[in-house]
């Protein structure tokens, strides 16, 4: 080795200037990473920094010195930094070919936006708008491509596809399962599935957010609603112990769809098809709120729930139920009520697990915070035998049962008998529970896409959820009721908001909290002591977001336009209150 | 003329005003003067239009009869139907993005035909809140909702005033407000 190469190679970084910019790059990196590293966009469909180069899109044209014949351009996703490079992304010449590029890729695509799903969050609309021409000179009949469903989840168009062959790429790279292909040659190749597959690996939805266009359609949510006018909230999926990052997005206060958001530390830009449908847990059989068995309103079980706890001996036996879908405060509250009486947390039972080509996993545990109430109560298989046992011998004054998994959690049918030697009860529920029967006071529990608070996911990540659902009608939350329940027992002087009760679980138990808060956790997460995973919240993000690079841009988060007017129904709009 | 409400200078003298006559003070003449007006108008022909029975007083024409709309009024919308009798509409909900009052619901969901991908489930506007800009048919890319002249329909309540698609696609704009004929 030369001793110019060994010096090249000791440099951490590469010096190139980008349209006269000096912008630092990585050793290793292509022209469009250095680009976006430096917050410069280079437009691009088929490059992802998740999957291998492909360089078929051809829309990353950029001039650039030394990388092969001047002025000649060359695509910024295949062209390797190097020391000194000069790159323009801007100039006259660099947008006819950019102009050039996209006219050739809107030959062949129907103008259907109006109908399209992708449309508002669309890469090909938004580049063709940034960076095309106006008009076209094709005047010649465009083809025809099949439209089909490719698997349960996708659904193919094939005369929207531009086949920058991402999603064939990611059945390759990530997903491993090689369902996916190019079919024939020139303007009539498509993308297909191998004869005899179908577009079912476990991944398969990521897809549909890999897809820059609109030619690969989520089925699940195909033709309910417009991008624009998804509220989406940053949260976290609560369908297994991985916790993937999500964007929640919502309309008219219902989960229409889940996104994966990007956390390097976690799920990179991917999440599953079993996480991706598990929102509808949220719009499924839920617990209503009842006193003796009788509907009633929130305010007055609360009232009910405030004289049970305030007519308690100061000694008396409080024992509860927990699961694994609580979150850490609502654990944290429940350890707190229970003072030192005997603890019980149920998990919903283990599925299969998988892991994928580049490491994306699917947790065997599918509750996501197992490892919270490991952390909350020091360890996370207390069976509910010594709650049995206490209330067996009738020395339970009160049970308080908290159930946070959507269809409730497999209690035994020993427990739920002996819960009715229990002086009383109170039970907070998701789905009708089998304890509901004979309890003194229910309350409808949230569902995660409700819930403000934080989960710890395998890896001991601590992970904000963020309530997405704002209108929860007749329920409360679960953590304002377990602390108006400690309120009237003397243990706590006032009702915290979720941020509150993590600040003062935090201070309880810094050893297995440190010093997390929400603010660190932020939207990234942040690792708690001890943890597997110890990636800083600010390395959890890379350059590149997941989803469409025009996402959210014309999202309409505006208060007033997704709360007060756009109602499910006439009878919502406000002027019908009170007529006829 | 004075403002209403401006008040009377301070220093107005108290015996302003002439003293009245007896006449004056019993009322009676002005009375019988009054009630001669309202019998006059007995005998005239009547200004008052049954509206929504009959149509409305062309304003424009300052004519006393009866006359039609302009038909380049924005009034009530119609849903388009094709050749099959199927609505036009998409669902692309473009005109729900336009509308500037947000009087506009749609729900799409999947088309059962061949020929299109998607349809409205619920289509809805709340004529209350609609202010007739007309962006809606502006904004559509089918051509499938209109501005018809038909002029507000009155009703008994406010529920009624939200149109759903069944009420829309057969809201026809032939069938005007009866006219009564032109003299």
């Amino acid at each position: 080795m030369s001793d110019a190469a060994s010096e090249v190679e000791a440099k951490t970084t590469i010096s190139i200037t980008i349209d006269g910019d000096a912008v630092e790059a990585q050793p290793g990196d292509n022209v469009l990473q250095a680009a976006m590293k430096a917050g410069k966009m280079i437009p691009h469909y088929c490059w992802h920094p998740g999957l291998s180069v492909a360089g078929n899109c051809r829309m990353c044209l950029v001039f650039a010195t030394k990388a092969g014949p001047p002025n000649k351009p060359v695509i910024a996703c295949n062209t390797q930094v190097v020391e000194g490079m000069e790159v323009e992304t801007k100039s006259d010449r660099v947008k006819a070919a950019q102009e050039g590029v996209m006219e050739f890729l809107l030959i062949n695509h129907p103008l259907d936006c109006p109908v399209c799903d992708q449309a508002g969050e669309c890469d090909l609309q938004q580049f063709s708008y940034d960076y095309g021409r106006e008009t076209s000179p094709f005047v010649e009949e465009k083809t025809q491509r099949p439209r089909k469903d490719l698997g349960p989840l996708v659904r193919f168009s094939g005369n929207r596809c531009i086949v920058c062959t991402r999603c064939v790429r990611f059945c390759d790279e990530v997903a491993g399962s090689s369902e996916l292909s190019v079919v024939n040659r020139g303007e009539m190749s498509w993308i297909d599935t191998f004869p005899g597959l179908e577009l079912d690996n476990p991944l398969s939805g990521c897809t549909v957010d890999l897809c820059p266009v609109g030619a690969l359609l989520d089925r699940d949510s195909i033709h309910t609603t417009r991008p624009w006018l998804l509220r989406s909230t940053n949260s976290v999926c609560g369908g297994c112990a991985t916790g993937c990052n999500v964007n929640v997005d919502t309309f008219q206060d219902e989960v229409k769809r889940l996104t994966p958001r990007e956390n390097q530390a976690v799920n990179r830009w991917w999440m599953c098809d079993e996480g991706r449908l598990s929102y509808r847990e949220a719009h499924e059989a839920r617990s209503g709120v009842a006193i003796d068995g009788q509907e009633a309103t929130v305010l007055a079980a609360l009232e009910r729930a405030r004289a049970i706890l305030g007519d308690l001996d100061g000694g008396a036996t409080v024992a509860v139920l927990g699961t694994g879908f609580a979150t850490n405060e609502e654990l944290y509250l429940l350890r707190h009520l229970s003072s030192d009486g005997p603890v019980g947390l149920a998990y919903r039972a283990d599925g299969p697990t998988w892991t994928g080509k580049d490491g994306f996993t699917i947790s065997a545990d599918k509750n996501p915070n197992r490892e919270g109430a490991r952390r909350v109560f020091g360890s996370s298989d207390l069976a509910p035998d010594d709650v049995q046992s206490e209330l067996t011998a009738g020395n339970v004054a009160l049970l308080i049962v908290h159930d946070a998994i959507p269809g409730g959690a497999e209690w035994s049918p020993e427990l739920v008998t002996a819960a009715a030697k229990a002086k009383h009860r109170i039970v907070i529920s998701h789905s009708p529970s089998p304890f509901a029967s004979g309890a003194d006071v229910v309350f409808g529990g949230l569902h995660w896409t409700e819930k403000d608070g934080s989960f710890v996911n395998g890896k001991g990540r601590l992970q904000r959820v963020r309530a997405a659902l704002t209108e929860s009608g007749a329920r409360v939350s679960d953590v304002e009721v377990l602390q108006e329940l400690a309120v009237a027992r003397g243990l706590a002087p006032r009702v915290l908001s979720a941020a509150g009760v993590f600040r003062k679980l935090a201070t309880a138990s810094p050893s297995s909290f440190g010093d997390a808060t929400y603010q660190r956790a932020g939207d990234a997460g942040v690792p708690l002591p001890g943890a597997e995973d110890t990636v800083a919240p600010e390395d959890a993000h890379s350059f590149y977001p997941a989803g469409p690079k025009s996402r959210g841009h014309n999202r309409a988060n505006d208060e007033q336009v997704r709360g007060s007017v756009h109602r499910k129904s006439a009878a919502g709009y406000g002027t019908t209150r009170g007529d006829v | 003329m004075s403002a209403p409400h401006t008040p009377a200078p301070q220093d107005a003298p108290e015996g302003d005003h002439p003293p009245l006559t007896a006449s004056e003070k019993s009322y009676l003449p002005s009375i019988v003067k009054g009630i001669g007006i309202t019998l006059q108008r007995f005998f005239k022909p009547n200004f008052t239009v049954q509206y929504p029975e009959v149509g409305p007083y062309d304003y424009a024409a300052q004519d006393r009869a009866i006359g039609e709309v302009n038909p380049r009024h924005r009034g009530e919308h119609i849903l388009v139907k094709d050749e099959q009798g199927r609505e036009k509409c998409v669902a692309c909900l473009l005109c729900m993005a336009a509308c500037p009052a947000l009087c506009i619901h749609i729900e799409p969901e999947p088309a059962p035909w061949d020929d299109r991908e998607r349809r409205p489930k619920v289509f809805e506007i709340d004529m209350l809140r609609c202010i007739y800009c007309g962006y809606c048919e502006e904004a559509c890319p089918c051509d499938a909702i209109r501005l018809t002249p038909k002029l507000y329909t009155p009703t008994t309540s406010r529920t009624e005033r939200v149109y759903d698609k069944e009420r829309l696609l057969e809201n026809n704009p032939e069938a005007q407000v009866p006219q009564r004929p032109r003299k």
